[in-house]
């Protein structure tokens, strides 16, 4: 502990030191420090920094806040990812009405019913079942799904989810699901009007897993950055508007 | 009164303490335990030591060892009065309320 206090004075401007120093250190001798004192001399010197504005100080002692900062934020904020998969269509029809076969065939698989087959089945949102109820987790599981066209002859199928596999699971049940809706509907129409073909599907990008959001070197960089600005930007508005007594 | 005062501000404390005599550090820190039963840290009595002593408050008195002694100077017994006088008028005040509601 004696070596991380002496460690920490030295935290404490130059000039502080050469005046107030020898005494300072002789008060540690006599108090025994404890952790809350070393915490103390840690928020004291970032004061005096602060008093006396020395510049490239500040801005490190606020970088490495900055990294505390972030670092603890990456931790606490769990890291989702985001499962897409990509979905051609073959059909002898106008654009327009292509991706009004898509919208419904989504619109089926989209249902109730079978998201909450796909929620149970895969025990999606299991940490918040007690917070939340089906309708809650199941409007959930709809926001973080994403169906949308990429081109005329394809369109995209999403799922974010913090558990890769899951994510990847899903996306894969979706597209599986999709498929069959409109195997079905085809089949269907087929029956009903004598219609065949009326769109195809299949897969062209099987579902992947790719990270959502800043990775934890994204999130340090942006902490080292933003503190060490933060840093100078104090010390610069503390010396122009420092008192004259 | 120029500004509020708060019943554990560091600096108050310190000046009360060399109110009754000159002392070093350490001596502040169980002085004002003794009296106040605050525990000031290290760093927070001598950032409120460097700002009293930056107001002319309080001196540094020569010593042969490393343990400084601190005295209240003329100003910083002044200030000291009209602190405690600022702050017995709130106390006054607020006793004064509480034996009315």
């Amino acid at each position: 502990m004696r070596k991380i206090i002496h460690f920490a004075v030295r935290l404490y401007p130059a000039p502080w030191r050469e005046r107030y120093g020898p005494e300072f250190d002789a008060l540690l001798e006599d108090i025994n420090p404890e952790f809350r004192d070393l915490l103390n001399i840690v928020k004291g010197a970032l004061l005096m920094q602060l008093k006396l504005s020395n510049i490239p100080l500040m801005a490190t002692a606020f970088a490495l806040l900055g990294i505390l900062v972030t670092g603890l934020v990456s931790v606490e904020i769990p890291r989702r990812y985001a499962s897409t998969a990509v979905i051609g269509i073959q059909a002898a029809r106008p654009d327009e009405l292509r991706q009004t076969l898509v919208f419904n065939v989504a619109l089926h698989v989209l249902s109730d019913k079978p998201l909450k087959d796909i929620i149970e089945q895969d025990g999606l949102y299991a940490n918040e079942v007690t917070r939340l109820p089906m309708a809650d987790r199941l409007k959930r599981f709809k926001e973080n799904i994403t169906i949308e066209p990429l081109s005329p002859d394809a369109f995209k199928v999403s799922f974010t989810y913090p558990d890769s596999e899951k994510a990847q699971r899903v996306t894969s049940d979706l597209v599986r699901r999709i498929m069959d809706e409109n195997l079905h509907a085809t089949e269907q129409q087929a029956a009903d009007k004598g219609i065949r073909n009326h769109m195809q599907m299949q897969l062209i990008d099987p579902p992947d897993q790719v990270p959502k959001g800043a990775s934890l070197v994204e999130m340090i960089s942006l902490g080292i950055g933003g503190g060490a600005l933060a840093g100078v930007a104090i010390a610069l508005l503390r010396r122009r508007f420092k008192p004259s007594h | 009164m120029s500004h509020v005062i708060v019943m554990t501000d560091p600096t108050l404390l310190v000046l009360a303490s060399l109110a009754d005599g000159d002392k070093h550090g350490y001596a502040m820190m169980e002085d004002i335990q003794a009296f106040a039963g605050v525990r000031l840290g290290p760093g927070t009595l001598y950032g409120a030591i460097t700002r009293l002593e930056g107001c002319g408050w309080i001196q540094a008195l020569h010593s042969p060892d490393r343990r400084r002694p601190y005295r209240l100077t003329a100003d910083g017994r002044r200030h000291l009065q009209e602190e405690l006088a600022g702050l017995e008028q709130i106390v006054k005040a607020g006793q004064r309320r509480l034996k009315h509601v």
